[in-house]
């Protein structure tokens, strides 16, 4: 019996390591542990059928207890009997074979601390999730397991000669192989779909670009028409010596033209020169959404960008987080502005964004707090988030200043 | 006497430019000397790598007909002399890029698009730029210089409030009054720079001359700004006994 009491002592172990919370011992646990085993020892001489699924229900419970999700608690607690079923099998063939006293206790222990370890590593290394996201999913594993779980105790019972037990071991180590190989194919095609996702959106961002450029390329076109209008009524003028009238003429069209060529907004020409698309995409899509917005752009970049050495992903949401918060700040003000550049330099490339402030900020390491936001809570993701991912990066720097009525953010990323 | 340096790839406008800068040291009597003028940005780098130490100003056009442009040469000119001040010439469309400004911490801009006004603002920024190196010298040692990427930043030792090394090993965030930015630094060097910088705590270095209040109970320093910076125990007590001093 003293050996039952180990198995659920691991198996509150590995719940906990699974479910990440290892570190973290609470009084609500001790209770249960304490509890469990007591009610194992006093049950010790009923059904042991009874005992096993008492068992069960318990550890079900205390997943339960964590996650709050029924077939998530299912599909954890009985993954995790299942293996420990698995190392049981070996630790008996283990006794059975080499007939050892004490032989059961010490393979199982040893192997069961093995499996501890490396899940917590795993868990603690990795951002892996241990349940699937569609509900659905869980609902038929947490079946599946069951099934399974109920076959191995219904069908052995406790004591089994060596056949049966070994028979029994080859099928459970095939289905964990099988659980495995579905789980990662599952895996790969969550993550197949994301890709495609994300190429969805380039593409559509792609395209609105080819758009603007066409529409810029008629505009350009009128230009180059009306352009040579004005160059003939001039002739015209000259050809008179109708100097009075040309004075006019100046006055009347070509200056608000010249005007207009000044204030009009050309984001486009220096957009063209960003060759890595991640980040042309993001930068236009923003962009042109603040343009749409009335909100004052500029963009400046005034040789090729050809290759970046940081993870594109983690640069195009540090772009995106920096502009989407310089486009909230300048919305609904009527001279918002904002000022963007990317400098290429030798060793090193610099994203730089500036904006209008409106309102007084509070100090910068207020900014900085986890969920703060000047628009109310749970707004957007905030300078916290930037910080994350601007820290997993070695190559990738940022700088924040609050100059007057300015807030200008700067990354730079050292060339590799 | 401070030299001053001019780059316009347009002979016609060097010349001018010239003329305009010589007209105004002359009138305002400014302690000043054009050392150098060229059309050819790499000209103008050999002569500055000779004198380094050497209080310059350097008036550049910003689209120069070389593969570098003024502002890849005001970099260069600032990684290679310390006392330096940018002014930069531009035409009216370049203008949109006030952002230039804060990359290389140019000292002003000067439009083209005018020439009646150039007298003037010549003399209003040569004026104003003899009266900043003055002020520098005056309190020199109160700055530090840091490298962020390939453009240095010189930063008076007053605002800032501390260093904090990030969770990432080799970055260092520097903490000021309007801001912060991060650096490829270690921590242990940053005691040297100045002796108001003290190690309070293992990930950070704070200014002695910026700490608000010291709660030795809870081991926090409070900033001027209201942030706050753990320190250690025997940190604790040598600013307890120190603080009374600032």
């Amino acid at each position: 019996m003293n050996i039952v009491i180990i198995q659920e002592f691991f198996f509150f172990l590995l719940i906990k390591a699974l479910l990440r919370d290892l570190t973290k011992i609470r009084i609500f646990d001790l209770a249960f542990l304490l509890i469990t085993a007591g009610s194992t020892y006093g049950l010790s001489t009923s059904n042991v059928y009874c005992i096993s699924l008492l068992v069960l229900i318990a550890f079900i419970f205390f997943s339960w207890w964590q996650i709050r999700n029924i077939e998530c608690a299912m599909s954890v607690t009985l993954a995790i009997f299942i293996w420990s079923a698995v190392v049981d099998h070996i630790s008996t063939l283990f006794v059975q074979i080499t007939k050892l006293p004490n032989g059961y206790f010490t393979v199982f222990v040893v192997l069961q601390t093995i499996s501890l370890i490396l899940l917590s590593v795993i868990s603690v290394r990795t951002d892996l999730e241990v349940v699937f996201e569609n509900n659905n999913l869980n609902i038929i594993a947490a079946v599946l397991l069951l099934i399974i779980y109920l076959y191995i105790i219904f069908n052995e019972g406790w004591k089994n000669n060596f056949r049966m037990i070994f028979g029994n071991l080859i099928i459970l180590l095939a289905m964990v192989a099988l659980i495995l190989v579905l789980c990662s194919a599952y895996l790969k095609s969550v993550k197949v779909q994301y890709e495609i996702q994300q190429k969805d959106i380039q593409i559509r961002n792609d395209e609105r670009y080819m758009n603007e450029i066409e529409a810029h390329y008629n505009e350009l076109r009128r230009f180059r028409h009306e352009y040579q209008n004005v160059m003939i009524s001039i002739r015209e003028y000259l050809k008179t010596d109708d100097l009075k009238g040309l004075q006019k003429y100046y006055k009347q069209n070509i200056e608000p033209v010249a005007d207009k060529v000044f204030k009009e907004q050309y984001i486009l020409e220096d957009l063209s020169r960003i060759k890595v698309k991640f980040i042309k995409s993001i930068l236009f899509s923003k962009l042109n959404y603040a343009l749409t917005l009335g909100i004052k752009v500029h963009f400046d970049l005034k040789d090729l960008f050809n290759e970046i050495s940081v993870n594109e992903l983690d640069l195009a949401m540090v772009l995106g987080i920096i502009l989407d918060n310089a486009i909230e700040a300048s919305t609904d003000h009527n001279n918002g502005e904002i000022v963007s550049a990317i400098f290429i330099e030798k060793n090193s490339t610099t994203f730089l964004v500036q904006n209008t402030v409106f309102e007084q900020l509070p100090p910068l390491w207020k900014l900085k707090e986890l969920n703060y936001s000047t628009k109310g809570e749970n707004r957007g993701i905030g300078l916290n988030n930037l910080s994350i991912i601007v820290n997993r990066n070695e190559n990738m720097i940022l700088e924040t200043r609050v100059r007057d009525s300015t807030f200008l953010q700067r990354v730079t990323v050292k060339r590799t | 006497m401070i030299s001053v340096y001019i780059c316009e790839d347009d002979p016609k406008q060097l010349d001018h430019l010239q003329q305009i800068i010589d007209a105004v040291i002359v009138d305002q009597q400014l302690n000043m000397e054009i050392v150098f003028a060229s059309q050819d940005p790499y000209e103008l780098i050999a002569r500055t790598q000779t004198n380094t130490g050497e209080m310059g100003i350097y008036v550049l056009d910003i689209a120069l007909h070389s593969d570098m442009n003024g502002i890849q040469l005001a970099e260069k000119i600032k990684g290679s002399s310390d006392k330096s001040k940018i002014i930069f010439i531009t035409t009216h469309t370049e203008l949109a890029l006030t952002v230039f400004e804060y990359q290389v911490e140019a000292f002003d801009f000067i439009l083209k698009g005018f020439p009646d006004d150039l007298y003037g603002r010549f003399s209003r920024v040569l004026q104003m730029a003899q009266c900043r190196f003055k002020l520098e010298n005056q309190n020199y040692e109160s700055r530090v210089r840091i490298k962020i990427g390939e453009t240095v930043r010189s930063i008076d030792v007053k605002n800032i409030l501390y260093f904090e090394s990030s969770s990432n090993p080799h970055k260092i965030i520097v903490h000021l009054d309007d801001g912060d930015f991060e650096y490829y630094g270690l921590l242990k060097d940053i005691s040297g720079l100045d002796h108001c910088f003290y190690r309070c705590y293992r990930s950070y270095v704070v200014n002695l001359r910026r700490i608000r209040s010291l709660d030795k109970h809870s081991r926090l320093l409070t900033m001027d700004n209201g942030d706050q910076v753990w320190c250690s125990l025997q940190a604790s007590q040598y600013l307890s006994r120190k603080l009374s001093n600032y």
